[in-house]
């Protein structure tokens, strides 16, 4: 079932000296139950601007966020609980998403919904979480100075889930934890997903992460999807010549296998105008219809480059 | 001459704890030639950095260090401040994860980068300004005359990472300690980096400890790879030879892990 749909999304950003940036322009994606999408690309490419405004926490300049078919106004405009929309979303650093000043168990306690009881039932609803990502019930009485950054994701987590989530936004949630936190912390996120049946968007700079966490990966390039598809399949055969550079640039340990390849240029402004495919200034393979933007085409894998369409783009 | 750089035999560490001291490293031993680059690796904790720090006298108070240092020949006593310091400043320079802790936010990359050797190497200040445009173009940097009057701020991670380098190498070191200079920044950045100090070393003859949690960053990087875990070096080998016959358990564990997510098929 399709739990989040993201239609047609617009953020912009006014920035002083920049004028309008548009940092998404025209993204729509789903995410059903049990599900994970992932969500990657170079930094500055309007990940955390996308992740916000499906998390309800800002409004689209344009386009439509719905979740289980229910139109998801952000906060803010309306005064309501963050329990009650059913999105939740989880940051990438844990040490200032949560209070220093309060204990673990007070803060799991304000995303406990209302219907769950009183006092006592609450209290054991809370500490049910704690188990749930993998810590110990006493974690509960402490303070977050006293845990690692991988151990206070996972508190963030259990934060998030006491609301009963249909979906999660999980921007970098593990950017910021050393490598061996990062792998618990990623396979607490993955069994949740499974086994609660909610869905969850991962944003990560990570192909690596990614490609171990997530069924559908989809390739932003300033502010736009390039590509999506079943993570394995994407992989393996990557159509877009961004998703291709991606890939090439991470470094295999076949010691045969040279550096790895850079990409040329650098990611453009998305404050400047441009006319054509994005991608057209770093691509090794455009050509003349390039001049014009393509379109995100195809079944379950879609790509938006001119070299994937049969006659229209070549004929060009 | 020998080729030797740096000589590390029989370090061990140990750091102040509540119950005495805690050994954080144990019978480390490498050696870097001049315009090698030597690669160490392993997950955190295991005293990758640890071994950084002790090369650049970054320990904190109280830590007891044993064993011998040598560099350019010369033995190094680690109780010597002074030589210790001297060396930082001269010999050996260091690049980390986070290109924001080497940058001051408030003062314009000209001021940064042109100061040490105004400083240190006596350069006027029209001679500080070439070199540092001249540094910046080794890091490929685009603009460098506009990057000189430029704030941190103004630019991405990638570049700033690349200042930092430059910056480290204004003090024309011979051995550049670079502590997961590429971890925090997106792929396409890393492969840039990675051919950048790929270069430095061929053009210049630096020399480069690479720390990693990813032997794939270090397969067609290093000459040679340490293998570190629990502060000892289990494994250390050639690169080639190590990726291709992994003798050492924790090293195949390592890269059977990646093999699972970071290798595709070519
Ligand atoms: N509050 C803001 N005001 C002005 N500009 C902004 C704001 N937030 C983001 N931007 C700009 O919008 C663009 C997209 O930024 P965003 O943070 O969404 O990227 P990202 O993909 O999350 O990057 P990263 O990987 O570095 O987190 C960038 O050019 C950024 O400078
Ligand atoms: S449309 Fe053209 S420029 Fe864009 S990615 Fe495809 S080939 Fe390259
Ligand atoms: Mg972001």
């Amino acid at each position: 079932m399709t739990l989040l749909e993201l239609t047609d999304i617009a953020v912009e950003h006014r920035a002083p000296g920049r004028g309008r940036v548009r940092a998404v322009d025209g993204v729509s994606l789903d995410v059903r139950s049990g599900e994970i999408v992932g969500l990657v690309g170079e930094s500055g490419c309007g990940k955390s601007s996308l992740a916000r405004v499906a998390a309800g926490l800002s409004a689209p300049t344009g386009g439509d966020v719905r979740l289980r078919g229910e139109h998801v106004t952000p906060l803010g405009r309306r005064r309501r609980r963050r329990a009650e929309i059913g999105l939740q979303m989880v940051f990438q650093n844990p040490y200032s998403s949560l209070n220093p000043r309060r204990t673990v168990l007070s803060q799991l306690l304000d995303g406990v919904p209302p219907d769950v009881g009183r006092g006592p039932e609450r209290e054991r609803y809370a500490l049910d979480q704690l188990t749930r990502v993998g810590l110990d019930e006493s974690a509960a009485t402490r303070f977050p100075h006293q845990f690692s950054g991988g151990q206070l994701q996972r508190i963030a987590i259990a934060r998030a889930l006491a609301a009963r989530p249909h979906v999660l936004i999980a921007d970098e949630p593990v950017t910021a934890l050393d490598v061996s936190s990062q792998a618990q912390v990623v396979d607490v996120l993955s069994q949740l997903v499974r086994g609660l049946d909610v869905g969850m968007l991962f944003i990560s700079h990570d192909l690596a992460l990614v490609r171990r966490l997530a069924d559908v990966t989809a390739v932003m390039y300033l502010g736009r999807i390039v590509e999506t598809g079943p993570t394995e399949r994407l992989w393996r055969e990557p159509k877009h010549p961004y998703t291709r550079a991606l890939i090439d640039a991470i470094p295999s340990a076949d010691p045969d296998a040279g550096l790895p390849r850079a990409l040329a240029g650098e990611v453009g402004d998305p404050a400047a105008v441009r006319t054509g495919c994005r991608f057209r200034a770093r691509c090794p393979q455009a050509f003349a219809a390039c001049a014009e933007e393509p379109e995100l085409a195809g079944e379950d894998h879609t790509v938006a480059c001119w070299l994937e369409a049969d006659d229209t783009g070549r004929a060009a | 001459m020998s080729d030797e750089l740096l000589a590390v035999e029989h370090l061990a560490v140990s750091l102040p704890g509540p119950d005495g001291p805690v050994p954080v490293l144990n019978d480390v031993s490498l050696t870097v030639r001049r315009g090698q680059i030597v690669g160490i690796a392993g997950e955190s904790g295991s005293g990758k950095s640890m071994t950084a720090r002790t090369l650049l006298d970054l320990l904190p108070a109280g830590a007891e260090v044993s064993g011998t240092l040598r560099f350019d020949g010369a033995e190094l006593d680690h109780r010597d401040r002074k030589a210790m310091h001297a060396l930082r400043g001269h010999g050996i320079a260091m690049v980390f994860q986070d290109p924001t802790a080497a940058l001051h936010p408030m003062l314009s990359i000209g001021r940064q980068l042109t100061e040490h050797t105004r400083v240190h190497l006596g350069l006027t200040r029209t001679q500080a300004k070439a070199q540092a445009v001249e540094l910046l173009e080794q890091v490929r940097l685009p603009d460098p005359e506009r990057a000189l009057r430029s704030y941190p701020h103004q630019f991405s991670g990638g570049q700033l990472q690349r200042i930092a380098i430059a910056s480290a190498l204004a003090a024309r070191p011979r051995l550049l300690i670079a502590d997961e200079p590429t971890t925090a920044l997106d792929v396409t950045v890393q492969a840039g980096i990675l051919a950048l100090l790929d270069s430095l070393r061929s053009e210049f003859e630096l020399s480069v400890l690479f720390i990693t949690h990813d032997l794939g960053v270090l397969a067609s990087l290093a000459t040679h790879t340490c293998v570190f875990q629990n502060g000892r070096v289990v494994e250390s080998a050639p690169t080639a030879q190590l990726l291709r016959s992994p003798g050492h358990p924790y090293t195949r564990a390592l890269l059977a892990e990646r093999a699972e997510t970071a290798e595709v098929p070519r």
